[in-house]
């Protein structure tokens, strides 16, 4: 396949695990996003891609072509470190120039390679400059210039974004997504934030543990996750525990009939989880809804409000726009109402 | 606090290094001057006087090339130093963490020696009789066993051994604490790994180099027994000649005017490094 493959990748420090067995294909062009909480092995499995270390089993392939033995700077990718990594003794431009100066390109082409470059990334004028002279948004610009000034096969990003205040990061997301989409280079970029990876990718790939749980389109992984692990982690999710009876389920002491739950559990297992995102849960009066219970805190963020409900010993979040919130108080008793059919039953999550 | 108690106690913190700097620094050095314009009265000590006439017996072929020896000397043992600790210090980095405290500990060993054992050990291991001329007449790579000491290549490993630990001091922090992420920037660009150390680690580490350099150069200037334990007369330093003028030939006046000179010599040419190094930067 064109494109990228990762089969069967392990990876051990010692006797420690970071990755086992991972398994990733991503398409030629697309950009995919490795997501995983703190130390799941998404710089491990970046720096196995680019070449950096080697794996203690599995490889990597990129267009049909096994990458074990190409080091690092035979493999012509490009990658922005989560320090970035500029070179603080030399100026902008001849931190995107590196590349073409390490070819012995001529000082014609490197120039105007540079002014492309920063043309790009919107920097211009600005190649003059020292390192220690630019604001943490324009080093994120210089070291993505400089990952891409030779068009490499592939681009790895490494959490580039998280030093930004969420303003400019939200800013830079579009841009970056704008400009791999425009340069059309297949693209890794690791993230723990969720909503990055929502924005940006064609293709996510939830990790934990040195796993990789699932891997898709973003709105596949959110409205079908395979376990709790992902469905809590992609989006928010409440994630009721309940008991399967013939077909029918025992949701927190009620019965109720639902057919229509989209069902990732191993069949047979009785014991499981019933996520239900807070867009999927709407209040109505007391006796209507298939659970009741009592309010507990209500958020109201303007467009959107969120409400807290107690039911049993659980608490169900549920989001509505403000238009159809009805106005009840803490305190208030109301009827649980859950779009069954958008909802998933999962096996337990074993961790 | 108030404010007078404030201003009181921060007069006395400031009070007591500078008595300490004064009291064994500038008045000790102040006599050395002092002496060094006095007059040696033969088969005595020295007496007050204003005589230049230690400084002239200094302006002569003979120190001229003793000066000459000495600054030669020491500039070589802090290039090779430096050059052995920098390549030492970067593996040393890029081994596990107790690996490198272990090895630390050990480098840092040498320091506790003194100039004396680290002069009589390769003395005796350079040797003909019990050297390593004997491991290496018995490995068959040379005849028979000879003696490596005393000459310039003894007087310069001495040199080299005790700089050593100093010059991997001051660089493994610096090289410790770059971002490793840098050199591996520079392979993902295209450059080979050796070709990305010394385009990325070496420039970025300049200053430290030259603090080292400056380090083991001062530090060796100061060596006074290995020139005479390892090296020929002729390898013989402005230290080794002032010791013997202060404590053999009883000429304190002499001795405390090459001091003088030296030191300022000395400081001339570190100063002038720093200058050159702080311009290109
Ligand atoms: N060189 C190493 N030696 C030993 N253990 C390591 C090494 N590098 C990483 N690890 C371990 O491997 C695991 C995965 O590390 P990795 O850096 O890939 O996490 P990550 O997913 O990138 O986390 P983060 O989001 O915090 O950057 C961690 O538990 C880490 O402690
Ligand atoms: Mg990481």
């Amino acid at each position: 396949m064109s494109g990228l493959v990762v089969r069967n990748v392990s990876k051990a420090f010692g006797a420690f695990e970071a990755l086992t067995g991972v398994s990733i294909e991503i398409s030629s062009g697309h950009l995919a996003c490795l997501l995983g909480p703190s130390g799941c092995g998404k710089t491990t499995l970046l720096r196995i891609v680019a070449g950096l270390d080697e794996p203690s089993n599995g490889a990597v392939y990129l267009d049909g072509q096994k990458l074990s033995g190409v080091p690092a700077h035979r493999r012509e990718f490009g990658m922005v470190f989560q320090s970035l990594a500029l070179f603080p003794h030399l100026s902008v431009a001849e931190n995107i120039a590196y590349p073409l100066a390490i070819r012995g390109a001529s000082r014609k082409t490197r120039a105007s390679r540079v002014r492309e470059m920063l043309e790009l990334v919107r920097l211009q004028g600005l190649g003059k400059r020292r390192i220690h002279q630019l604001s943490g948004g324009q080093r994120q610009r210089v070291a993505i210039a400089r990952g891409l000034a030779l068009k490499p096969r592939l681009f790895l990003l490494d959490e580039p974004l998280s030093a930004l205040d969420a303003k400019l990061r939200e800013h830079m997301q579009v841009e970056l997504r704008q400009l791999q989409q425009r340069l059309g280079i297949t693209t890794i970029l690791v993230t723990h934030d969720q909503r990055e990876a929502m924005t940006l990718a064609d293709h996510v790939i939830v990790m934990d543990n040195g796993k990789a749980l699932q891997s898709g389109p973003p709105l596949e992984i959110y409205r079908h996750p395979v376990n709790s692990f992902v469905a809590e982690f992609i989006g928010r999710t409440n994630l009721i525990p309940c008991r399967r009876r013939g077909d029918r389920l025992i949701v927190l002491g009620s019965e109720v009939h639902a057919g229509s739950v989209a069902d990732q559990t191993t069949v047979g297992q009785q014991e499981t989880v019933l996520s239900v995102r807070p867009e999927h849960v709407r209040l109505c009066a007391a006796d209507k809804g298939v659970l009741t219970g009592a309010i507990t805190f209500v958020r109201d963020l303007g467009s959107e409000i969120e409400v807290s409900i107690a039911v049993g010993d659980i608490e169900i979040l549920s989001s509505m726009p403000a238009s159809s919130f009805g106005g009840s108080g803490v305190g208030d008793r109301v009827g649980v109402a859950i779009e069954f059919s958008q909802c998933n039953l999962l096996s337990r999550d074993q961790r | 606090m108030t404010s007078a108690e404030r201003v009181g106690s921060s007069i006395l913190t400031a009070a007591i290094p500078a008595a300490m700097l004064i009291c064994f620094f500038v008045l000790p050095f102040s006599i050395m001057v002092a002496v060094s314009f006095f007059e040696r009265v033969q088969g005595a000590f020295f007496e007050p006087a204003f005589v230049l006439s230690n400084y002239e017996r200094f302006l002569s072929p003979f120190f001229g090339s003793v000066l000459a020896t000495s600054l030669l000397l020491a500039a070589g043992a802090s290039v090779v130093s430096v050059a052995v600790a920098y390549p030492f210090a970067w593996m040393l980095v890029q081994f596990r963490r107790r690996g490198q405290t272990l090895i630390l500990v050990f480098v840092l060993a040498v320091l506790s020696l003194s100039e004396v054992i680290i002069g009589f050990a390769w003395s005796s291991l350079l040797s003909r009789t019990a050297g390593i001329g004997n491991l290496l007449a018995f490995a068959g790579l040379v005849d028979a066993p000879r003696s490596y000491t005393p000459g310039l290549a003894a007087l310069m490993l001495g040199l080299c051994y005790l700089g050593l630990p100093y010059a991997v001091l001051v660089i493994y922090p610096a090289l410790s604490r770059l971002d490793p992420a840098i050199p591996e920037a520079a392979r993902m660009l295209g450059a080979s790994p050796l070709r990305a150390f010394l385009g990325t680690v070496v420039p970025l580490s300049r200053n430290t180099i030259s603090g080292a350099l400056i380090l083991v150069f001062v530090f060796s200037l100061g060596a006074y027994l290995l020139p005479q334990l390892l090296g020929r007369p002729q390898h013989w330093t402005l230290s080794v000649h002032i010791t013997d003028q202060a404590i053999f030939q009883s000429n304190l006046p002499f001795a405390a005017a090459m001091a003088v000179l030296f030191l300022m010599i000395s400081l001339l040419l570190v100063g002038v490094s720093m200058l050159l190094g702080r311009q290109r930067s």
